[in-house]
């Protein structure tokens, strides 16, 4: 699995997340580019972008370490909601548009973490929920626009605590305990392989997928 | 009680089916055409209360006073779901006439063109996100006190689409706004179930003013979409659609919640 010669963009680097699987793609070969932060506005997201040549790999790591303490949604004021839910799912859906001229066609490889409450939902955390399974859809269906182009986009999901792991009052998404034991739920050298393995090609067959890496939590479709 | 659940004794096990909903109060948003529409005239046959929150009271009142002529009860109360006190005046106004409510069904969206993701732009953005999006917090926020109030009878519906299942070749922003609303109902199913309010999502492909359009725009896509379902056929708002919200928002459903009930004639089988 190499990707010597690769160049990856990886984003939301404040979290722990995104070091790790920048390491693993370091690991394997790739040059790694860093985006701290992904950007507000469609102008400013080209602009942005636009230091990078071709890209083959882009890791949209997501603001989830940035999820606050829970809040029940009919006390979630309008400011919430927009911080929680709109900000992070425009900032996707601009960073997708700008990233698609730099993608390589075809080859190119997107992947986007989003925490499993996105397909559990969560109480306390609607809004945060809401904001990842409109990353996954939206997900979704740039795999299916831009399958044409050879583009691959799936998603990877992490237990929320892993991703924001100063968050409190964290509900569980399973009755169930982690599969393969507490130890592998923030096993964040293990998803860094993951993702490595999603972007070589070793994964050319998969696009559209969401592949749940939280140490066996959420098992439902 | 015989040991059974206190939900069972507090159902009215003398009402007909065709009245099931006697005595309730839905707001249904986007009620003056298509699948709110259809929604609406379900809920009023099956007895309940309705208010037709329209964006334009020119769609949502000829609605209401259809329904008030077929014997049912109906007010039109005007309402922009993408402006948050516009909702409270809607649920307001059907607490004040018809002295409280129970089921908030949440439908009203406004259609976008056809998109690229890389073509995608605040035109796109700001319709979806405001009334799918903004539009199911304002609804749940406004509605809540009430749904909590109605216990076990306190119903909140979204509807959503097979698109915010398994994402839209042509309309990405669509796809994410639709599974944002199947993600906050389950949020909330869980939020509120403690109250004993249930809440769901409907995903239908029924005759849609936007659907329709597109239809007669394009005569072989109707046969095109029919032909891709098991039932060879487009959903019908108020006979396809309408049943699936009258047993959401009676006792039969009392036990579900969290769920997205996909109502396209067999075309996407997820699970």
């Amino acid at each position: 699995m190499t990707l010597v010669g690769k160049v990856a963009v990886v984003d939301h680097t404040e979290g722990p997340v995104a070091a790790a699987i920048a390491s693993a793609l370091r690991g394997a070969g790739a040059r790694v580019e860093l985006l701290g932060d992904d950007a507000p506005a469609p102008a400013q997201a080209e602009a942005e972008w636009a230091r990078f040549g071709a890209v083959d790999v882009y890791v949209h790591a997501g603001p989830w370490s940035r999820v606050e303490t829970a809040v029940p949604l009919g006390d979630l004021p309008d400011e919430g909601f927009a911080a929680a839910f709109e900000s992070p799912v425009r900032r996707l859906l601009w960073s997708l548009r700008a990233a698609h001229a730099h993608l390589a066609r075809p080859g190119g490889r997107v992947v986007v973490v989003v925490p499993t409450v996105a397909m559990a939902g969560a109480p306390g955390f609607a809004a945060t929920a809401a904001a990842g399974e409109a990353h996954r859809q939206l997900a979704k269906s740039v795999a299916r626009q831009w399958g044409e182009d050879g583009i691959s986009v799936n998603v990877v999901a992490l237990d929320l605590a892993v991703l924001a792991p100063t968050t409190a009052d964290l509900p569980p998404v399973s009755l169930s305990p982690p599969a393969l034991g507490p130890g592998a739920v923030g096993d964040l050298a293990a998803v860094g392989r993951l993702v490595t393995w999603l972007a070589s090609d070793g994964a050319s067959a998969l696009t559209g997928a969401t592949l749940s890496a939280d140490g066996g939590i959420w098992m439902a479709p | 009680m015989n040991g059974r659940p206190e939900s069972w004794a507090s159902r009215d096990a003398t009402a007909a089916p065709e009245r099931a909903l006697a005595g309730r109060t839905a707001v249904v948003t986007g009620a003056g055409q298509g699948v709110g529409e259809g929604i609406a005239r379900a809920l009023a046959a099956a007895g309940a209360n309705i208010v037709i929150a329209a964006r334009r009271a020119a769609t949502g009142e000829p609605v209401a006073a259809s329904i008030r002529a077929g014997g049912g009860s109906a007010v039109c109360i005007e309402t922009d779901v993408a402006v948050g006190p516009s909702v409270d005046a809607a649920v307001a106004g059907a607490v004040a006439r018809f002295g409280g409510m129970e089921i908030m069904v949440h439908n009203a969206y406004m259609p976008t063109r056809a998109h690229r993701v890389e073509d995608a732009d605040e035109t796109i953005w700001e319709p979806n996100a405001r009334t799918a999006a903004w539009g199911s917090l304002f609804c749940a926020r406004a509605a809540y006190p009430h749904l909590r109030a109605a216990g076990r009878r306190g119903r909140l519906i979204l509807l959503s689409s097979p698109a915010g299942v398994e994402g839209s070749a042509t309309r990405p922003v669509y796809s994410a706004v639709k599974g944002a609303q199947r993600a906050m109902a389950k949020s909330l199913a869980k939020e509120w179930g403690p109250d004993g309010i249930t809440v769901n999502c409907i995903a239908p492909v029924a005759e849609s003013p936007a659907l329709s359009a597109a239809f007669d725009a394009d005569p072989a896509l109707r046969a095109a979409v029919a032909s891709r379902t098991a039932l060879r056929r487009i959903g019908d708002p108020e006979n396809d659609i309408g049943p699936v919200a009258v047993w959401l928002a009676g006792d039969g459903a009392a036990f579900v919640t969290g769920q997205t009930i996909v109502c396209d004639g067999g075309s996407f089988m997820g699970l």
